[in-house]
């Protein structure tokens, strides 16, 4: 189960022109894989096992597949031999005619393998040449090509072959026809699909410009592109043909005898199933073992064509129940540990100093692990929210602003993300400690949540009102009837027109505000203590937003909830937050009453924001960006880790980590210039 | 939604002239009818004769014609391997095919959907890679070999089960066990996927933050949204299950039209074939039109003009 070592691995020969994909196959790849994955030796052993007993039969097989002997009819496997010619026991033993069942199986894979290679090579030649050709001129030729494909893949496939076979006659010919007609469907629309993507792509667009031909660019540009996903595809479609081959031949209407086929010996056995079980047992183990091994070949060429599906094959989704793995999390937590605490003085607010905070949050950490090593989220923070009080938490994308809301909220993708210390006092419990179902049930009962962008966050199978009244359902077992009543009812508090009628509406009907309304219903429904709103207004127009951010301000007013408002947008929480905390990199580095640091900031980055953001009180003109991106979790930088960005930046800060100073009494910053920063306006 | 099923009835009943059209010129220019009863090693003068006995010595859109006239009527001539109208004999056959394909389905799917569903909510688990193996085993099965195996194990050795043939409840259970392989190992597949990609969408946070139950968010909330790739694949398997019929009903001689199409193949039997490839027709058509009814209403965004 091992992490994709060659994501980025650049070893394939097309890295040379300008961005061509880099993702086939090479043998050293290959080699590399096989030895990480050591079981796929035994399916490829078998193949070449198979190949070279194909190539061989007649050097091989013990005896003559064709030679009669009625003293040694439906012998068991393991006798020995009555006929002059040979003196090899019968190793898995005879047919009804005598003739060496394990000779007559080598000599069965010749056919099984000459047909299987041959219609592949018909039916990928077939389909890749359409596919290319619908998928690079595209137009009517692509419209007829894909609507054939579309008409053949309706039709089952062997029923299809069946009736050509009977117009046509058997044959080794007659089936690769067949399977090449029957089976270049899915060639076809991978390629083309393939194709279609790659011409947008600049090494085709360049090799336009500079004049190169159609075909050239198809032959030296496209098809080598196309290699790895065609070669998966055609392992398993040799599987397929050699099952569809081994089903003809046991109808009858396979090759014919005399050459020996698997299917056939399958059905020749069929007469001696209660005397002689392994006529029927070896062949049709031959075929099983050919087929099995050839998908799992495809199988594992995909995974190592394609390093991403193997990643994604064994991680899967992210899970969401971090309590379950914290184990696991503890063990990878030593940086925080080994690490000297610099937020130990924590001056705004004393830890667990007295019960009545609603919400408090004391050195919370949180840790991704991903492929490429671990990446630190959050990195110890703190802060504390009364009932009816708002809090907003600011930062751009990547500060661990939404990652820390869900660590408080426990509904973290893990993996990869896991919390590896801290707590989150919840009323006095830390929910970090609590059982996962105990906190299950706080989630939307007491704690909770709404999202950024209100379409992708409100399923869009159900109506919006079995969305609300789910609510009722779930935490309070309220039958379906009284729920929906109920949602209409909060339906109209959320301010929805005509709620009664939309009740029964589904999500897409909705414009984005009314969707917002539509989650803020589901959110209250049950008069939460406390309600995470993370980003709510920022995939909503302006106007909506106000109107948005004007209803929440007002439930909270009615309910007296507490709100944690996280946003990249000073501007929008300015009305309505009492506290504000600003993270950078994981951490808190400014906060305090929004007044105060709105209008006097204390670190340069709370600076920067406010200047990024337009603000009634300052001419646009002035408005500036904070030069720099933010910083990449796993290489975050040394000392203060805003000082690559930072216009106060002097040198005691590229290698000594500032401390939460207190500013005021309610006020912190994590700053060794404070009052330089505070006294420059 | 009439107006939408009106026009796919219409598209439908259009394919049908089309596949009916190339079926019969296929047979009479890519074959030789005549040829085709009497077998590879027939004397000419023999084919002649029964060339004009039967008119196909004919202008072919003569032959067309009457072709025509008769599907509409929905005479496709006698069978000449029995001997008795040629549609009939197919229509007969469908109650049975319909039983096993039911039957078939009705374990595979529900099976399929949970273990899939299942193996997406805990991927890397034991279920996970179970879900593994039975579609790789589905992807290889030799069916015909399964039954037979199945047959020497269960009818043979245990003496449980009867060994072939229609009658009681017993006599299915062996050739629907052995057709659900492949859709079994396909849906499951296909459900994870699904599901996997269901699981990973921002609505299933909102789930959790409601505090629903992980039964609920992965059964109630996530499968009902990966139910239209899966309900698309299992149509798909529905018809290929007469792929496996064909096999199937041969192995264990269940009396539907995939053991018909056998012997109508074996016995040289034109009429029967055309008839045979009307019913098959119209039974694919049918089943794509149950999918598309079931995606309009499972999916509410799905509206049709
Ligand atoms: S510590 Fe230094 S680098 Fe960091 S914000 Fe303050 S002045 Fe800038």
């Amino acid at each position: 189960m091992s992490a994709p070592h060659e994501m980025t691995a650049g070893d394939g020969p097309a890295a040379r022109d300008s961005g061509e994909p880099v993702r086939n196959v090479t043998v050293r790849k290959l080699l590399r894989a096989l030895w990480r994955d050591k079981l796929m030796l035994f399916p490829l052993l078998f193949l070449v096992a198979l190949m070279v007993a194909a190539v061989g039969a007649d050097l091989l097989a013990p005896h003559d597949p064709f030679d009669q002997n009625l003293r040694s009819r439906n012998v068991p496997p393991m006798s020995s031999p009555t006929s002059e010619t040979s003196s090899f026991p019968y190793l898995l033993g005879a047919d009804p005619l005598g003739r060496d069942l394990f000779s007559r199986l080598i000599y069965g894979a010749r056919v099984s393998l000459a047909v299987g290679l041959s219609s592949v090579l018909a039916s990928g030649t077939l389909g890749i040449l359409l596919g290319l050709m619908a998928g690079y001129h595209r137009g009517w030729l692509d419209d007829l090509v894909m609507r054939g494909v579309d008409v053949l893949m309706g039709i089952p496939g062997l029923l299809l072959a069946l009736f050509i076979l009977f117009l046509v006659g058997t044959g080794f010919w007659n089936l690769v026809i067949v399977f090449a007609l029957t089976r270049w469907m899915i060639y076809a629309r991978v390629t083309r699909g393939l194709t279609l993507s790659f011409r947008e792509q600049p090494f085709v667009e360049g090799a336009q410009t500079i004049g190169c031909s159609d075909s050239r660019i198809i032959f030296r540009h496209i098809l080598p592109n196309l290699a790895s996903p065609i070669l998966v595809l055609a392992t398993l479609e040799i599987a397929i043909v050699i099952l569809a081959e081994a089903g003809l031949s046991f109808l009858g209407m396979g090759i014919q005898p005399p050459a020996p086929t698997w299917g056939r010996m399958v059905a020749e056995g069929r007469d001696y199933i209660t005397s002689a079980w392994w006529l029927i047992t070896f062949p049709g183990l031959a075929i099983l073992l050919t087929a099995l091994s050839l998908n799992l070949t495809s199988a594992w060429l995909r995974m190592v064509s394609d390093p991403v599906q193997r990643w994604r094959w064994f991680m899967g989704r992210p899970e969401s129940r971090p309590e379950g793995d914290t184990e696991l999390a503890t063990a990878y937590s030593e940086p925080q540990s080994s690490r000297t605490d610099i937020e130990s003085s924590e001056p705004a607010h004393g830890p667990a100093a007295n019960g009545d905070h609603l919400l408090e949050v004391i050195d919370l950490r949180v840790n991704f692990r991903t492929p490429d090593g671990l990446l630190n989220a959050v990195n110890g923070i703190s802060y504390t929210l009364n009932r009816g009080q708002t809090l907003a938490i600011l930062g751009e994308s990547g500060s661990g602003k939404t990652v820390s809301a869900e660590a408080v909220m426990g509904i973290l993708d893990s993996p990869p993300a896991f919390v590896t210390g801290g707590s989150v006092l919840f009323d006095g419990n830390d929910l970090l400690q609590v059982s996962p179902s105990r906190r299950r049930r706080l989630c939307g009962e007491r704690i909770a949540m709404i999202f950024q962008d209100p379409l992708t966050a409100l399923n869009p199978a159900y109506t919006v009102g079995s969305q609300i009244a789910g609510m009722f359902q779930e935490h309070r077992g309220t039958s379906k009837r009284e729920a929906t009543a109920k949602a209409v009812e909060l339906m109209d508090r959320v301010r929805i027109p005509s709620a009664r009628e939309r009740v029964h509406d589904y999500p897409h009907q909705f414009s984005g505000g009314m969707r917002q309304r539509v989650m803020i219903a589901a959110a209250i429904a049950l008069d939460p203590d406390l309600l995470i709103a993370d980003e709510p207004t920022t995939a909503l127009d302006v106007t909506v937003q106000a109107q948005i951010m004007e209803l929440l301000a007002e439930l909270q007013l009615e309910t007296g909830m507490g709100l944690i408002l996280i946003t990249h947008d000073l501007g929008v929480v300015a009305d309505v937050a009492d506290s504000v905390a600003v993270m950078y990199a994981g951490k808190i580095v400014e906060t305090g009453p929004i007044e105060e640091i709105y209008s006097r900031p204390a670190h340069p980055y709370t600076k920067g924001l406010l200047e990024s953001a337009p603000r009634v009180d300052r001419k646009m003109d002035s408005l500036q960006q904070i030069s720099g991106a933010p910083p990449n979790l796993r290489f975050i930088p040394s000392g203060c880790p805003f000082h690559p960005r930072c216009a106060y930046v002097v040198d005691r800060c590229t290698v000594e980590p500032p401390p939460l100073y207190e500013v005021r009494h309610d006020r912190s910053a994590s700053c060794h210039r404070i009052e330089d920063v505070m006294n420059v306006n | 939604m009439a107006r939408y099923v009106a026009r796919r009835l219409i598209q439908s009943l259009l394919v049908l002239a089309v596949v009916l059209t190339l079926v019969f010129f296929a047979g009479r220019v890519i074959g030789n009818p005549a040829a085709l009863i009497l077998g590879p090693e027939a004397r000419a003068e023999d084919v002649k004769t029964l060339e004009e006995r039967f008119g196909y010595d004919k202008p072919a859109i003569e032959q067309f014609g009457r072709y025509a006239r008769g599907v509409v009527s929905g005479d496709f001539g006698n069978s000449w391997w029995q001997r008795r109208p040629a549609l009939p004999m197919a229509l007969e056959r469908i109650p049975a095919t319909l039983q096993l394909a039911a039957v078939t389905m009705l374990f595979a799917l529900p099976l399929a959907m949970i273990l899939g569903s299942l193996a997406a909510w805990k991927p890397g688990s034991p279920i996970d890679k179970g879900v593994n193996v039975i579609s790789l085993t589905g992807a290889s099965a030799v069916d015909f070999w399964i039954g037979l195996m199945l047959i020497l194990f269960f009818a043979v050795q245990l003496r449980l089960l009867p060994t072939s043939g229609s009658g009681s409840l017993k006599f299915i259970i062996l050739p629907a066990l052995t057709l659900s392989l492949r859709p079994l190992g396909r849906v499951a597949q296909v459900t994870r996927s699904a599901m996997l990609d269901q699981l990973s969408k921002p609505y299933i946070k909102t789930a959790r933050a409601k505090g629903f139950r992980e039964r609920r968010i992965v059964l109630g909330e996530a499968l009902k949204n990966a139910f239209i790739p899966i309900i698309t694949l299992s149509g798909d398997e529905a018809i290929s299950t007469l792929n496996g019929a064909v096999v199937v009903e041969t192995v264990f001689a269940w009396p539907g039209i995939g053991l018909l199409i056998v012997s109508a193949v074996t016995n040289r039997d034109l009429p029967l074939i055309e008839a045979l490839v009307f019913v098959v027709a119209i039974m694919i058509i049918v089943t794509n039109l149950l999918v598309d009814l079931t995606y309009s209403y499972l999916d509410p965004r799905v509206r049709y003009g």
